[in-house]
């Protein structure tokens, strides 16, 4: 049982022995608890010497709070609440509480995404977040919030006034009530490692004299037992518990950690220095800001904030290959990667610019040459970035350990002074060190003789942050004289499942690097020894998992002890869904931005967050409101006609031309449910609002007991925390930033730890269904292993568009010659392989597919080294899906005539039919930011569409194009944005090279191509015809992007030939394509098959529109560029 | 902090400087296991000695003149811990269970507020009236100077916890005794009788 749950459960029993049966106020509580426990409450006015600047101050030898006289009882019913909290729960610490540790509403853990993950998570402030959770928990149990909410039908501000209660404080935890499952966690599911004393293994490791230690612990072993055997012994030898500094690489472990000790050391274990990498690095920096010119609070940048301070500057660095117009945080996302590579290295914006200089010099060929290009143009965004992140005073995750080296490295002063603070370093985790952490160590922990690190080579998995068990290798190097140990006993697993481990671990190339895998099974032979299944294909595959979970459940297993394991998300989703539709209920919340209910939370801020509010078309089909898709059209027509925001609309829908009564009606009850929020509002407040205010929404999701309907709750929970955390950065309105950050998180792969389920809702009766990564520390009583096959695991290798430039990773590899990058690769999915493996107690089942669509799979290569003692079921049983869901109904719209579409429409449609629907018929507006760059795109559109006009016989000039672009600028170009020059240089560029791309031509024929087919007229638009110098007729189709590996089959030049042909005739004519931003041209040379194949799938196109077929064609790259992302695939219903 | 503690603590910073040329783990470590009591303390002289080694010399000092920096250490650490000379008085209220304090408030006429404010030396010294301390030392059975001692010695840090860096502990505000008075909550009359004798 985890501290929090300890502060929930001593806080309820606190609150019934006050309450008494009676219902009082929440100052009347207060007084009771205090009074019941002698002290005294003691006001004190602002300002007053004893508080000074703090809030409260628990005084025990005077049993009396002395506390800020606040001006609400409520604010100081909260204030006592939380001092009780202490009194509660920290007898061994004195309370002075300041301001930004008060705040009962504050939740539990920080939101796992952004630069919160990196705060403080030192012992005084999980005591202060504790202290949080106890005093909400005593004002306002969770089982009485829920049933006067459920129950008793109270909304929030209800709940908050009778009580007398701060409003947020009720709003957070009826969060936590209503949202995640109620109880214990029941810990993070790992084997304590044995019970009772240490084994002789870990006793000898925790009692280590005589140099560095590195511990190589095996799965399984107890490795946390041992490390905190390991403080406990020092403490009991005499160490100065303040002298121990425990790092970790995450605050979950940080914190297992500093509970496992405090139940140990109650009184020590606040002394000890326990936490991540980062959060120590954060630590020196605020200790030492002055020598580094940084602030003592200094701010720290994530991903994401990173990506917004460079966008807007990227134009003025002259980029060439990382130019992107369409949407340049996607190069950010490679640059920002390559760059914070490069912090794992050390390597700063100057070093990095010197070895791209060097590859430039050492260029052989073409690609040689415009990989050094590539790495200059990263150094020229780096340095850029670092004089941003200093102008600003901040740092990002990388310069959290990059600069402590630095400062370390270059004052012995200060390297000295935190040597002596920190005389005793102990390490967890040690495989994932990545070159810069490793060398803080050496700063920290100097010839390491005081230095104890466990970790387990053939469990790191963590590559891509530039960790490497080559750190682990080079330990002995790092710290001369260093010992090595390993732990003996395996506690988790049965004997033929630690065999199969031992078996693999012996062939991994890991295994050169550390010692023999040797492990003793704690629980002897108890189990069956694993087993490999094969299907016919991934489907045939989800069946026999499907069916084995459901044996295995009837034998006595029940879901939540089983798990499946994937590579990728990819096969995690589609599990998921195979599981779901053979009725397994699931623990999974995949993609959190893409699930139906923060959908609908997203598409709710959206009406906040634009005047146009095109979240209207999800929000507006909830079964609440009901309002006709006609009426939904009418209303946002009415809102881009500028007037009135949709928002505002919701006040006086009656007014809006041609709505239904019903639709007025729906939207009427939509605005109330709204009441009382407008544009400045933050996401928190409109969504705290909306869902415990006014609206039904969470009803029928609480109501029900199903695991979805659970998982629903989790993910709204999940969505709340992670809206409270996003700090107020940026500019627009509250909502706008916070959409802003959400696509930033989709785009660049960050919202990944927001899947994490959170830990008491481990425990539903469900399947967890996990990422490898994900189930590292975790262990379950059955493990499936599916895609065991060629490309499923190992994975294929990707090398990174922007990799390390050479000489920047001088890691040894065994002296093997080869790819460094591919190495890497190579040895991380053999030890993602290991972590699965040993990640099952009991049971496992390994799965494949033998073939995937049509293509055949070969066996992963991992199987054959799992020996020939692995099982082969062929053909398992299995367990067919229920019945297929029902295709989504049809949207009719009433013809106007004739379907006329252009060719790019089209393409659209080819696309995604839904967002064909969305942006050609519903025409919403998007919701995507109107940066910069889409303005400068805009303003060249504008251009370019003029192109189709120009008379016959005119040149296409230069001088023309720059006209006609200054004439657009006012309307669609950045006017006023503080690079515009810069903005405009690129937009002239790019037409420069439009006129260089045309030199010699002339304008032809400007009549419109058109093309009839069955369903309908396709308007093609090839953007240029023109006449050679001969007179030959040539079509140019213009993008603005670069030609890469493009291959000229779009859909619709195959229509524009079809139609040339019957104007020109075949060969009467020329057809290219031209991406302006790297002048590339293409001919089109379409096969006849290809040609015929393109016009058959319009024509099905066509006559799918006519017959209101729109289904959403989700895809992972095309999805979160989609400017109908929030809002997708929602519809009201009805027809148009 | 009692006066004896006080009076090891200097005797433990001595022999720190004795012992050490510069400080390094190994004495500290020795010094922390003679005087267990004072690990905090130690461990913050070392650390600011090692800084103020690190620091570039001054001009008119040789940047061996060892004497300057172990000043220097000991100078920050004093800004921390109290009054010059690293002795600060015994606390006079020390081992009295709240049953007895609040006796005593009774007793002499204050409330919890003023009480705790001159345990905590949140009072400038000098306000405080002569009688008031005439009597705490007569019911705290303590010398009149203990008392005064007390009172004298500059504010407690706000907390004996171990604060991260980014909450460095600082001396906390005083007020005079007739503030403290108007702050409390006494009734009127026993107010207004202490701000005469103020």
């Amino acid at each position: 049982m985890d501290a929090f749950e300890v502060a929930r459960i001593r806080a309820r029993a606190w609150h019934e022995e006050a309450a008494a049966g009676d219902d009082p106020g929440a100052w009347e509580l207060v007084e009771r608890v205090a009074r019941a426990r002698g002290y005294e409450l003691v006001p004190l006015a602002a300002g007053d010497a004893l508080l000074d600047s703090a809030e409260a101050m628990l005084d025990r030898q005077l049993e009396a709070i002395f506390y800020r006289a606040a001006e609400s009882t409520a604010e100081r019913a909260a204030l006592i609440a939380h001092e009780l909290g202490h009194l509660a729960l920290h007898e061994h610490q004195p309370a002075i509480c300041r301001d930004d540790d008060v705040d009962a509403s504050t939740p539990d853990e920080p939101s796992p995404a952004g630069a919160s993950r990196v705060e403080a998570y030192g012992v005084r402030e999980r005591q202060e977040l504790q202290a949080n959770v106890f005093a909400r928990e005593l004002l306002l149990p969770r089982p009485l919030a829920r049933a006067l909410f459920l129950d008793r039908g109270l909304t929030a501000s209800a709940i908050a006034g009778r009580r007398q209660l701060p409003l947020d404080v009720v709003r957070q935890q009826l969060c936590d009530a209503l949202l995640i499952p109620a109880g214990d966690d029941g810990g993070d599911g790992e084997t304590a490692g044995g019970g009772g004393d240490l084994d002789p293994s870990q006793e000898a490791a925790a009692r280590h004299r005589g140099g560095a230690l590195l511990l190589e612990a095996g799965p399984g072993t107890g490795k946390t037992r041992a490390l905190v055997g390991r403080v406990v012994h020092l403490v009991e030898s005499g160490a100065d518990p303040a002298s121990i500094l425990a790092l970790t690489f995450s605050n979950k472990a940080a914190a297992e950690i500093t509970e496992r000790v405090a139940e140990v050391l109650p009184a020590a274990a606040p002394l000890i220095w326990t936490g991540t990498f980062h959060a120590f690095g954060l630590e020196l920096l605020r200790q030492h800001h002055q020598r580094l010119e940084l602030e003592a609070d200094v701010p720290v940048v994530d991903r994401s904030d990173a990506i917004e301070l460079l966008e807007e500057l990227l134009p003025t660095l002259g980029l060439i290959h990382h130019q992107n117009l369409y949407e340049p945080a996607i190069e950010l996302r490679e640059i920002l990667a390559a760059i914070s590579r490069a912090k794992d290295e050390l390597v700063g914006e100057e070093a990095y610019a010197a070895l791209a200089r060097a590859m430039l010099d050492a260029a052989g060929d073409d690609a040689e040459r415009v990989a050094a290009e590539r790495a200059l143009e990263v150094a020229a965004v780096y340095r850029v970035y670092q004089h941003a992140l200093r102008a600003k005073r901040a740092v990002d995750f990388g310069d959290l350990i990059m600069l402590p080296v630095q400062l370390l490295e270059s004052e012995p002063g200060v390297r000295r002074a935190v040597r002596l603070r920190h005389r005793h370093v102990l390490v967890d985790e040690y495989q994932d060190v990545n070159r810069a952490s490793a060398r803080l160590l050496q700063a920290v922990a100097g010839d390491g003789s005081r230095l104890w690190v466990v970790g387990d080579a053939r469990q790191s998995i963590y590559r891509f942050r530039g960790a490497s068990a080559a750190n682990l290798a080079r330990f002995g190097d790092d710290f001369p004289g260093a010992t090595a140990r390993a732990l003996a006993r395996n506690y988790r697993s049965t004997a033929a499942i630690v065999a199969a481990c031992s078996r693999f671990a012996r062939t991994m190339r890991v295994s050169r690097r550390c010692l023999d895998l040797d492990l003793e099974a704690a629980r002897g032979d108890v189990g069956p020894p694993p087993d490999l299944r094969v299907a016919a294909d991934p489907e045939g595959e989800a069946a026999a998992i499907a069916a084995r979970v459901r044996q295995l459940e009837a034998a006595g297993v029940p879901l939540y002890r089983q798990a499946v394991l994937c590579r990728s998300n990819a096969t995690l989703n589609a599990l998921a869904e195979a599981c779901e539709a053979r009725g397994i209920p699931v623990l999974h919340l995949g993609s959190l931005f893409e699930r139906d209910e923060v959908r609908d939370m997203l598409s709710l801020l959206t009406l906040f967050a634009d005047a146009w509010g095109s979240g209207l078309v999800r929000v507006a089909a909830l079964p609440a409101y009901a309002v006709p898709l006609a009426d939904v059209r009418a209303v946002l027509a009415k809102a881009r006609q500028g007037e009135s925001t949709v928002l505002e609309l919701l006040a006086r829908p009656q007014e809006i031309e041609g709505v239904s009564p019903a639709g007025a009606a729906g939207l009427a009850r939509l605005g109330r449910d709204l009441r009382g929020l407008d544009r400045a509002a933050t996401p928190w407040q409109i969504l705290a609002t909306y869902l415990f205010e006014g609206s039904s929404y969470l009803a029928g999701i609480l109501r029900s007991d199903a695991v979805a309907d659970r998982m629903r709750a989790v993910a709204l929970y999940q969505f709340l925390s992670f809206a409270r955390s996003v700090r107020p950065v940026g500019s627009g309105f509250p909502a706008t930033r916070l959409l802003d950050r959400v696509r930033r998180l989709v785009l660049l792969g960050e919202e990944r730890d927001l899947r994490q389920i959170p830990a008491p809702a481990r425990h539903l009766e469900a399947l967890p269904l996990m990422t490898i990564h994900a189930s590292k520390g975790l262990e379950f009583d059955a493990v499936h292993l599916p895609s065991l096959m060629s490309r499923g695991l190992p994975s294929t290798f990707q090398r990174p568009r922007d990799p390390p430039p050479a000489g920047m990773i001088t890691r040894p590899v065994d002296g093997e010659e080869g790819d460094p990058l591919r190495a890497d690769h190579d040895e991380e999915e053999e030890c993602l392989f290991f972590v699965a493996l040993s990640r099952a107690r009991t049971h496992l089942h390994l799965y494949r597919p033998e073939r995937v669509g049509k293509t055949r799979r070969k066996p992963s290569i991992f199987l054959p080294r799992l020996g020939d003692e692995l099982l082969v079921v062929e053909r398992p049983p299995a367990l067919p899906r229920s019945a297929p869901p029902p295709p989504p109904p049809a949207v009719r719209v009433a013809p106007a005539g004739p379907i006329e579409l252009s060719g790019w429409e089209l393409e659209q449609y080819d696309r995604c039919p839904r967002r064909f629907l969305y942006g050609r018929v519903l025409e919403l507006a998007g919701t995507r930011r109107d940066s910069a760059y889409y303005r400068t795109q805009r303003a060249l559109y504008a251009v370019l569409d003029q192109l189709a006009s120009l008379p016959a016989g005119r040149a296409i000039e230069g001088a023309w194009l720059r006209r006609r672009l200054a004439e657009a600028w006012p309307e669609h170009g950045p006017v006023d944005h503080a690079f515009e020059a810069e903005y405009r240089r690129l937009a002239e560029d790019v037409l420069d090279n439009l006129a260089a791309t045309h030199a010699g031509l002339k304008a032809a024929d400007s009549r419109p191509l058109r093309l009839d087919l069955d369903a309908g007229r396709v308007l093609l638009d090839p953007g240029l015809i023109a006449a050679g110098a001969g007179g030959d007729v040539v079509l140019r189709v213009l993008k603005t992007g670069r030609k890469g590996s493009y291959k000229a089959d779009d859909l619709s030049l195959g229509l524009v030939q079809e139609a040339a042909d019957a104007r020109w005739g075949a060969g009467g004519y020329r057809l290219e394509v031209v991406h302006l931003l790297d002048r590339g041209l293409t001919p089109v040379a379409m096969s006849g098959r290809m040609r015929a194949g393109r016009l058959d799938k319009s024509r099905r196109h066509l006559r799918a529109i006519a017959r209101g077929r729109f289904p959403a064609q989700p895809d992972p790259f095309r999805c979160p560029r989609c400017p109908y992302f929030f809002v997708c695939p929602a519809l009201p219903a009805g027809d148009l | 902090m009692s006066d004896e503690r006080r009076s090891s603590l200097h005797a433990a910073l001595e022999d720190f400087v004795a012992a050490a040329g510069s400080p390094d783990a190994a004495t500290l470590e020795r010094m922390i296991s003679h005087h267990p009591q004072h690990a905090a303390e130690l461990t913050d002289f070392a650390v600011e000695w090692a800084l103020q080694e690190g620091l570039p010399a001054s001009a008119d000092a040789g940047p061996a003149d060892d004497e300057r920096l172990i000043a220097a250490a000991l100078e920050r650490l004093r800004a921390r811990l109290g009054p010059a000379g690293g002795r600060p008085p015994a606390d006079p209220f020390a081992r009295r269970s709240a049953t007895e304090l609040r006796a005593l408030a009774h007793r002499l006429d204050l409330d919890l507020s003023l009480l705790a404010k001159l345990r905590h030396r949140r009072i400038v010294a000098d306000s405080v009236p002569r009688g008031l301390i005439r009597a705490l030392a007569a019911a705290l059975e303590v010398p009149l100077a203990a008392i005064e001692a007390h009172l004298a010695a500059p504010p407690a840090i706000a907390s004996d916890a171990r604060f991260k860096a980014a909450q460095k502990p600082r001396a906390e505000r005083q007020e005079t005794f007739a503030e403290a008075v108007r702050r409390s909550r006494l009734d009127p009359g026993t107010r207004e009788r202490w701000l005469a004798s103020c």
